[in-house]
Formats: structure tokens, sequence, C-alpha cells
């Protein structure tokens, strides 16, 4: 396999449903690295993810995994990356010795030794039918077969919505541990802001569409702030200059994405850092600018 | 491609049952008929030997084998169902690949059941009493062949469709048009033989024109006898459309894979 | 396996160094100046000697949930002032040579500091038997 610098390389996707568009979709994902892919229901991150994968094809734009063009070899970048989605793709019929055995025939890198010891870890049952387990088992089920082949790549959409917390935190540390090898990344698309704030090192924000932000989510957090002032003081500020505006009966709360300037310029005012949600919520509301 | 057909195996577990079991249900009806036949209730019966010939006729050919057409369509439909079918295109497999072990698999069913049915019909003959037949193993073979052939399209549909409304009224509406097609044409073909024969199939009774019973009779012998002379002659075509219809199947589900869904 | 083998290895490299890193949340401080300045502290009061090998940073980053980003930048500050050494392929040791310069330094600094309290106490008529007490209640409590 050629050598790459990163793991997933998107330039100009685009594709055109009736009533939603993805427009111009541009980012990477550097090899080794866990990368955050953050937005509002509906806002695009399965469409762009079901589009790198080749579940929907792309009206323009150039996609590229492990080094290799998504499109043209296909195949072989498949052996060597997993998906894992919100539901359980698997027949409920089905139990977990009978996918081993399903599984060892289509991935040349299967190990079965592998795929039991991870079920022995999760303590999940191993003749018990599918239809059976509950969310958090399917999840662990689905990461165990994800894991037991070798990919290089995990790609996951939404694969921690609807699990409690504890089973959340069992999961992000089989993902940090899956990085532990430097030739190993994560696409991780989710609106549980929480869980990446803590593990991701690159952060893509994408909203109706287009890509908000994408960087290095220590930047990012470090470069925008919530600044508080009264209702006189935020009628005296150049509209250009924040992001958005949350107004109250009791003052307002505004967004900047230059922290450093904006606690230059307002020196004396509460400015806060802010998290992950707050900054998703802010942008949404970018265009109309104030709101409460 | 292997992994896959070994899915298909095991999810087919359940019809497997299905089927083998009204095949058991069959047998155990035609010894029971048998039975009563020589020593029970219907054996001094006038109409027994047309009761006992039907009974015989069903066991013999495996019409259980039809039952076959239906199930590999919903063994698609339920890929659809459970998302597979969006998880079967993150696999290092190409779209034929996936297609193509759904139909290998059901081939190899329905080879499986040919033979079973085969073996059923020894068995009824045994039961039975009667001589063993060899044109009754070609007749066995051709309905296995052409359901195979109709579970074919049905699976085609399903990929295209993916939805069992849509394919449920396919099959209605085909079953609807063959079934009006055949009665219309069998009508066709009997007013035409009685014309032929200087009868009027629709003149009222007790006219001139009006067809004698046997006529009948020989009409079908003759329609049989007409039947088995094109199957000689034209069995290789047939075959050929038997075969183009599977492989324009299996090319219009992978297309329909290939589509992707929204 | 490759996995659980990375696992073992890196769980043996926690063992060998008895490190503690807290990390607040709530702080203020950035989270890779806290490790910057817990581990200069370690260096400099002998926690961590010359040669120790630092946890990876992968494996830092996993113990801490944080971003190995963080931990990258953390080391590569720690190295820029001289604590630590990175060598790719073998992993992150303590540097020698520079600590005993600024224990040296930081030696000197603490020298003066209580020759003005040594002033202080002798005119305010405090014994150094109270002193000696002191040192220890500051030094030892808090």
């Amino acid at each position: 396999m050629a050598d790459y610098e990163n793991a997933i390389e998107i330039k100009e996707l685009t594709k055109r449903f009736d009533g939603f568009t993805l427009d111009n979709i541009s980012f990477n994902v550097p090899k080794g690295s866990i990368m955050g892919f953050i937005g509002q229901n509906g806002a695009g991150k399965s469409t762009t993810i079901n589009s790198l994968l080749g579940i929907i094809k792309p009206d323009s734009g150039e996609m590229k995994m492990l080094g290799l063009d998504a499109r043209k070899d296909e195949t072989e970048i498949k052996r060597d990356i997993a998906a894992v989605f919100d539901e359980l793709p698997f027949h409920e019929q089905l139990n977990a010795k009978m996918l081993d055995k399903m599984l060892r025939h289509i991935y040349p890198g299967w190990s079965s030794e592998t795929f039991f010891g991870y079920l022995e870890r999760f303590s999940l049952p191993v003749k018990k039918k599918f239809g059976k387990f509950s969310k958090g088992m399917k999840m662990k089920l689905q990461i165990a077969a994800a894991l037991s082949h070798g990919a290089k790549l995990l790609i996951m959409d939404e694969a921690t919505t609807g699990l409690d917390p504890v089973v959340r935190s069992e999961i992000l540390d089989i993902f940090m541990e899956y990085l532990q090898d430097e030739n190993n990344s994560i696409l991780m698309s989710s609106h549980i802001t929480s869980d990446l704030e803590k593990i991701a090192d690159s952060v893509t924000f994408i909203d109706r569409g287009r890509i908000l932000i994408t960087g290095y989510k220590d930047d990012i957090l470090a470069s925008h702030c919530i600044m508080k002032c009264s209702k006189e003081d935020y009628a005296a500020i150049d509209r250009n200059n924040f992001i958005s505006a949350r107004v109250t009966d009791f003052g307002a709360e505004l967004m900047f994405s230059d922290k450093k300037a904006c606690e230059k310029k307002y020196s004396g005012a509460v400015i806060d850092s802010a998290t992950l949600d707050d900054i998703m919520i802010y942008y949404v509301n970018r265009e109309k600018k104030e709101w409460s | 491609m292997k992994g896959l057909m070994l899915k298909e195996l095991y999810l087919s577990a359940k019809y497997r049952i299905i089927v083998l079991s009204t095949y058991g249900l069959l047998f155990i009806l035609c010894v029971l008929v048998r039975l009563s036949s020589v020593y029970g209730n219907i054996a001094n019966m006038t109409g027994r030997d047309m009761v006992v010939n039907s009974i015989f006729k069903v066991m013999a050919l495996g019409l259980p084998l039809i039952l076959y057409s239906s199930v590999f369509n919903i063994q698609v439909l339920n890929d659809e169902k459970c998302h597979f079918r969006q998880y079967s295109h993150t696999l290092p497999l190409t779209e034929k690949q996936i297609v193509g072990s759904v139909y290998l698999l059901c081939l190899i069913f329905f080879g499986i059941a040919t033979l079973a049915g085969w073996v059923n019909y020894f068995i009824a003959c045994g039961v039975y009493g009667r001589e063993i037949d060899l044109k009754y193993l070609l007749y066995i073979v051709i309905i296995g062949s052409v359901s195979f052939v109709v579970s074919c399209i049905n699976m085609s549909n399903a990929y295209r469709y993916r939805s069992n409304k849509i394919c449920t009224a396919i099959i209605a509406v085909t079953c609807i048009i063959l079934y009006l097609g055949i009665a219309a044409g069998f009508m066709g073909l009997m007013y035409y033989y009685y014309k032929q024969h200087g009868y009027d199939l629709f003149a009222e009774s007790g006219s001139e024109k009006e067809p004698p019973d046997a006529t009948m009779n020989d009409f079908m012998n003759d329609l049989a006898a007409n039947l088995r002379w094109v199957g000689a002659h034209f069995w290789w075509l047939f075959l050929l459309t038997g075969a183009a219809l599977v492989y324009l199947s299996f090319c219009r589900s992978v297309k329909a894979l290939e589509r992707r869904s929204n | 396996m490759y996995i659980q083998c990375i696992m073992y290895i890196s769980s043996i490299y926690i063992m060998v160094i008895t490190m503690d890193i807290i990390i607040s949340n709530s702080s203020g401080e950035a989270i890779y100046e806290q490790i910057v300045s817990q581990i200069k502290a370690q260096i400099m009061n002998g926690t961590l000697s010359e040669g120790d090998a630092l946890p990876s940073m992968r494996a830092l980053a996993q113990s801490l949930r944080i971003s190995v980003i963080t931990t990258k930048r953390a080391y590569e500050e720690l190295e820029r002032d001289g604590f630590i050494v990175s060598q790719t392929g073998k992993g992150s040791f303590v540097k020698g040579q520079d600590r005993e310069l600024v224990r040296e330094e930081y030696l000197r600094q603490t020298e003066q500091l209580i020759s003005q309290a040594c002033e202080k106490a002798r005119t305010g008529g405090i014994t150094a038997a109270e002193l000696h007490e002191l040192v220890d209640i500051l030094y030892n409590g808090d």
C-alpha cells in the first residue's frame, strides 16, 4: 500500500438532493488521528460518510482513503477499512459464531481469535441471536467485528448515539487503544460533543451541507470565547465582529472566533471559554445573528 | 462470496424448515389416502381411482418446489430491512459477487429440491405400487427449473424495488394476467378445436351443434399430444429462454445494487 | 492480538515510571501547560531522574483521555525548554544536564530567600529552632 499522509482526503464533494445539497465539502483526516465530525441532525454528516463509502454516488468531487482513490480502488481500500453504523446491520437471526464464519471468508485479514477475544472482553454471548441483544451490546458487537480484520481506518456514523454514558466511556477507551498504533485513524461523526471534546484530535463542523470549521480541536477551543456584557454595551459592538449573540432580558452573550483579540479589545468584560456545544449552537445561529 | 453464501444459508434455515414440513405433511397425506383407498373408507368409492391418481400426481411432481420461488425474494427484502445492504457496500466485494452469492445459493437449493422431488417420486411409486416412469423425473426437473427462473425474476424485482408491497403487487398482478391469459387461451383453443370438428362450443343445449361429452376427452388428449410434440422439438428454445431470463435478472439485480440507496 | 501487545507494553511503561499527572478541567490553565509544569516539577524534585523514559505521547493521551495533539505539544515544549529529549522510534527521556543547572539556579534563589528570612527572624527575635519548625510546617504542609 502506498505511503500516505492523510487517511481521508475529501475535496469539493458535492451532491444534490431535493431540498438539501452537500456543497463543496473539503477536509482531511491526518493519519494516526481521530477526527470528530460534528453537526446537527440533518446537517449532512451521514450523507458525507455515505458518499465516502460509496453508498451514495456524489455529483462531483474527489475522495481519497488511505492514499488511494475512493472509487477506482474501492475493493482494495475496503479490505482495510471498517464502518460502524448507528443500527446493527446484521440480521436478527444471526449470532456471533455465524458472523465469524461469514466474515472469515470475506476479509483476508480476519482473525477469529481477535474477534472472540473482543466478544469475551465485552461479555457478549457467542451463541445468542442478535435480535435479543440490547442496544449497547449491538454497538459493541459492531465494534468487535470492525476491529478484527486489521482495519487501518474506522469510520463511525453516529455510533455512540443512544448509548448510556457507561457504555460510551467503554467504547471511547477502546478507540484510544486502537489509536495507540499510529497507522490507525478514526473518523467519528456524532452530535454528542462531550465525547469528542475529550479525545478528538481534530474537529470538522458541518451545518446545512457546508463545512464551517475544520482544524485541530485544541486550537478551535482555545481561539473561541464567549463574552458576556450588558445590553447597552452589546448595542455598541459592530455586527461583523462576532459570530452570533444570545440576547436576553438580563444581558447579552456573544461568541468571538479570536479570543486574544477579544480579550484585548474588551478587556474587563467577562470572557469565558467555549465548549464544542457552544460553538455548534452559536454558529448554527450565525445568520440570525441575534437569538435568545 | 463464500461468506455471503453462508449467510444466506443461515438465514434461510427458517424457510427450509417450512418447506420440509410441507413435504412431510404431503407425504403423510398421500400415505393416508393410499391406505384408506385400499383398506379404508374410500376403498369402494366410484371415483376412487381418480382421487388416488390426482393425489399421486401431486406428490410425485413435487409441487412444493414452487414454494421455493418466493423464499429468496423474501431474503433479499430482509437484507434491505436490516440495513445489511448498506453494510454490504463497505465489504471488499463487488456488486456482482454480492448478487451472485444469492443467485448461486438459489440454484443449489433448487438442485437439491429437484433431487428431493425425485426421491419423493420413488417413494410415491413404492407406496402406490406403480412402476417408475422416467418421464415423471423429467417433469420434476422442468417444474424445478421454471420455479428457479421465476425465483430469479422475483429476486431482481426485490433488488430493484426494495419494498415488500411493490413486489407482492407485481406477483399478484402477474398471476392474475397469467391466469386470465391461460384461461382465455385454453378457451380459444377449445373453441377452435370444436369448430374444426363441426361443433360449436357456445351452442344451446339440444341444438345440432352441441358437442358430445366425449369430445372433451379427445380435446385434452389432442392438446397433450401437441404439447408433447412441441416439447420434444423445441425444448432447446425453452432452455435458452430460461437461461436468458436468469442472466437478464442477474444483470438487473447487479444494476439495481449499483444504483445505490438514497 | 497486536493491540493487546501494545497495551501490555504501554502499561509496562506506566508501571516503570510511577508518574502522577493530574489534570484539572476547570483551572483555567491550558491542559498542555498543566502537563508541562507538572513534569517539570517532578524532574526538579527528583521524582524523575536523568534518563528515565517518559510514557509515549499516545499512551499518556489514552490514560488522561485527551487528544494526542495536546500531549505532543506538551512534550515539544518540554524539549524546547531543555527538560526532555525525544528520539523518534525510541521515545522521550528526561535530560540530565540542564536540570542540574536549573536546580543550581533554584538553589541559589532559595538560599537568597532563606537568608532574607533569617535576617527578618533575627530582627524579630525569632530563634533558629522556631525558624526550623516554621520551615518544616510550610514545606510539608499546605
